[in-house]
């Protein structure tokens, strides 16, 4: 038997691993590891739970807002805080425009290249591609000069030799079936991403007083309202962030959906591959009220089991039945058999090979991600989950372009849980909110103009007004799905603080039932072409967005060994 | 001309975030007309605060073989390695962010790395006492750095390239 590992190692140490055993071209049974461990928790321990936030946001390099949120919502939670409703506004702002920025540069610069095989686009006929693309949307750039420039300077990135992102793609596998000017339109847009992203960075700019790394702010947000002061919310800030929505819609509807649609036509099969394990959690998102108001979330919350779209399960992540972290086949003591985040430990016990090392023992303890388990069931999070939830409750805009998709590709909702389903649901997820986005911009122009402008609630700022010991628990669905960070508080300093995020349940390895998390069980089945060239593996695991690496970035000046790849 | 100076790094994995701890020294000294950025380990999103940039200084923690505490000064063409497989946003590397500028048309005149060989990196907010150690020379070279494009661009307009090793 084969076993095949992939170990990408261009930090210091591993971060997401896969080992994956394969019988006559198939993965019979897969292993995700996490190699290694974080420990944000106990840096957290004995800080003052407003500055929490501080040190949360760098748990991930690219998330920071999602943890800070998290962080703030925990402490308030704990607390019993309420937020003003326009403090409230601008933190939805914040985060449907991290969530339109993540999923499309998610999409462009690392999913794409699964499908789209770059230096095919060097063959591009630029006139073919510009009527192609006029075919697929009216956005106005679209002519042969314009896709020319852009073959022209593709051809001399090349041509340096430095191939940079492209490098090491399995760009010769045959399961590369775009045409070369799809190919051109595809790369195209991805450099026109990189240029766009300033519109979402702008807004976070504005709302957070600084970027990178925004402010955040325990009991509001950190942007007061006043129209008549240059460094507060006034009208010409509305105006610049009125602006750049109108770009962020454009770009979304007329470039990134029919993307999505023309890439998915060309890729059907993976409609049937990656399905996972079909149970879905969300925690809802974008509170209208408080956190506590479930039923005034935007997007909203709920649990699907075993893909029946019939019956929506309610989710409660305070309750200390419903959410439990194995740690049977993770490197930590204790909770063998779970344990409520409130009562998790986080006491690293490493029993893994001495590095360096060709396998992880996969019988035994594999990984520093815990298993998280809702009512005792490995659960897929992000946004898959809240598409499906939202269209089985009927959600409006959801059920509304879940169905346009469905129209063009000629498919079932059924075909939605799928590599290319889970895809195109982070594209269905992105469109939502590009449009979100405007009327959260009017409830902000509504509460002005009834003169609500407070942003901070100072009621329970100072540690006199708090209890001895309080709990709490932050939620939060962010782009890769259900996150949430727990704290207790005692004496004013925080004394025990626990996270769950997105990945961990994506990502988790086995429990001590043996049940395999949702990507080990999406890749069990798979068919590998070539066992050199695991595309299938990077297709199935880059549609659940996975975020574990971010930690350790050290640069290695070397460039020799940047990956690993071992098939025995 | 536009200088940047960008601390890269983990604040939350001691030496990891030597960069980090850097760029906050150096935010409490007044240096004029130049950018300083806490770039965290933001990746390809860094682009976004880089683009009216011609002199780049980064700093960072550096794998090398050389004892921890020791300081390696890289120019921008050994930067440039290409990179690997990557599973997450976040294996967005160093090299991949100074290439895709690259790409998008972005030309940095000066492109140079002071890195600092870590001693631990484990969950800690401390710098262990070499990456402390390297500190206060880490800072000098950022002055002397600063001053030497300040000044080349003053008397010839042009600049020194290779200047590696101390």
């Amino acid at each position: 038997m084969a076993r095949l590992v992939i170990d990408p190692i261009t930090r210091i140490e591993g971060h997401l691993r896969i080992e994956a055993r394969v019988e006559k071209n198939r993965i019979s049974e897969a292993y995700c590891a996490s190699t290694m461990w974080r420990g944000i928790e106990r840096i957290l321990k004995g800080r003052d739970p407003r500055e929490a936030w501080i040190f949360a946001e760098r748990i991930c390099g690219v998330c920071t807002v999602v943890h800070a949120l998290a962080s703030i919502r925990a402490v308030e939670s704990a607390l019993g805080i309420e937020v003003p409703p326009m403090a409230q506004a601008m933190r939805n702002m914040m985060l449907a425009t991290q969530f339109v920025h993540d999923h499309v540069l998610h999409f462009y610069h690392l999913h794409s290249m699964d499908w789209v095989d770059v230096p095919n686009a060097l063959n591009a006929d630029p006139q073919k591609a510009a009527e192609i693309a006029s075919r697929m949307s009216r956005w106005e750039r679209y002519s042969a000069s314009y896709f020319r420039d852009v073959l022209v300077r593709l051809k001399n990135f090349f041509e340096t030799g430095r191939l940079g992102i492209f490098a090491k793609g399995y760009w010769d596998h045959p399961d590369y079936k775009l045409p070369p000017e799809v190919d051109l339109i595809l790369f195209t847009h991805f450099m026109e991403a990189l240029d766009w992203q300033k519109h979402m960075v702008r807004i976070q700019t504005f709302l957070g007083g600084k970027n990178p790394h925004p402010n955040f702010l325990v009991g509001g947000a950190p942007l007061p309202v006043d129209m008549n002061s240059p460094t507060a919310m006034n009208i010409t800030m509305l105006g610049e962030i009125k602006k750049a929505i109108g770009e962020i819609r454009q770009f979304v509807r007329e470039v990134y959906i029919p993307d999505l649609i023309m890439l998915a036509s060309y890729y059907e099969d993976w409609f049937h591959k990656g399905k996972g394990v079909m149970n879905f959690l969300t925690y809802g998102e974008f509170p209208d009220g408080t956190m506590r108001q479930f039923e005034s979330m935007f997007f909203p919350r709920g649990a699907i089991l075993n893909g029946n779209l019939s019956r929506i399960y309610e989710v409660d992540p305070l309750k200390e039945d419903e959410i439990m972290e194995v740690h049977a086949r993770s490197w930590y003591e204790d909770g063998d058999e779970g344990l409520h985040p409130f009562e998790g430990k986080t006491q690293p016990r490493y029993t893994g090979p001495e590095p360096p090392y060709d396998y992880l023992n996969v019988d035994d303890k594999y990984s520093w991600v815990k298993a998280p388990r809702w009512k005792g069931n490995p659960m897929e999070v992000g946004p898959l989950a809240r598409m499906l939830v939202g269209y089985a409750l009927g959600h409006h805009q959801i059920v509304d372009r879940v169905e346009y998709i469905m129209g063009k590709l000629n498919i079932p909702i059924e075909a939605f849980v799928s590599t290319m389903g889970r895809t195109l649901a982070r594209g269905v997820e992105t469109w939502i909110l590009s449009e979100y986005l405007e009327d959260i911009y009017n409830t902000m122009v509504s509460l002005i103009k009834e003169g609500r402008t407070k942003t901070f609630n100072r009621e329970k700022w100072l540690p006199g007004s708090w209890p001895r010991e309080a709990r709490g628990v932050g939620v939060a669905d962010v782009p890769r799905g259900a996150l949430a960070h727990w704290v207790v508080i005692k004496d004013g300093k925080i004394e025990n603080y626990q996270v769950i995020a997105p990945s961990t349940w994506n990502f988790s390895p086995r429990d001590h039932k043996g049940q395999p998390g949702p990507v080990e069980t999406a890749l069990e089945g798979t068919r590998i072409e070539d066992p050199n060239q695991p595309v299938e593996i990077l297709r199935i695991v880059h549609s659940y967005d996975p975020c574990m690496a971010c930690a350790v970035h050290l640069l290695d000046p070397r460039g020799t060994e940047l990956y690993r790849l071992i098939v025995e | 001309m536009k200088i940047t100076i960008l601390g890269l790094g983990n604040i939350l994995l001691g030496d990891e975030g030597f960069g980090i701890h850097a760029v906050r020294k150096l935010k409490e000294k007044e240096i004029p007309g130049v950018k300083i950025i806490d770039g965290g380990t933001l990746g390809l999103y860094l682009i976004n605060f880089l683009r009216d940039t011609t002199h780049l200084l980064i700093i960072d923690a550096i794998k090398s073989n050389q004892k921890p505490g020791t300081i390696v000064i890289l120019d921008g063409r050994d930067i440039k390695a290409d990179s690997g497989i990557r599973f997450t946003s976040h294996d967005v590397s160093l090299p991949d962010l100074l290439t895709t500028m690259e790409l998008l048309g972005y030309h940095l005149k000066e492109i140079r790395l002071i890195g600092v060989v870590p001693e631990r990196i484990e969950p800690t907010t401390d710098l262990s006492p070499s990456s402390k150690g390297a500190m206060e020379r880490v800072m000098e070279l950022v002055i002397r750095t600063v001053n030497e494009w300040k000044g080349g661009e003053n008397v010839s307009g042009s600049s020194r390239k290779g200047d590696r090793g101390i």
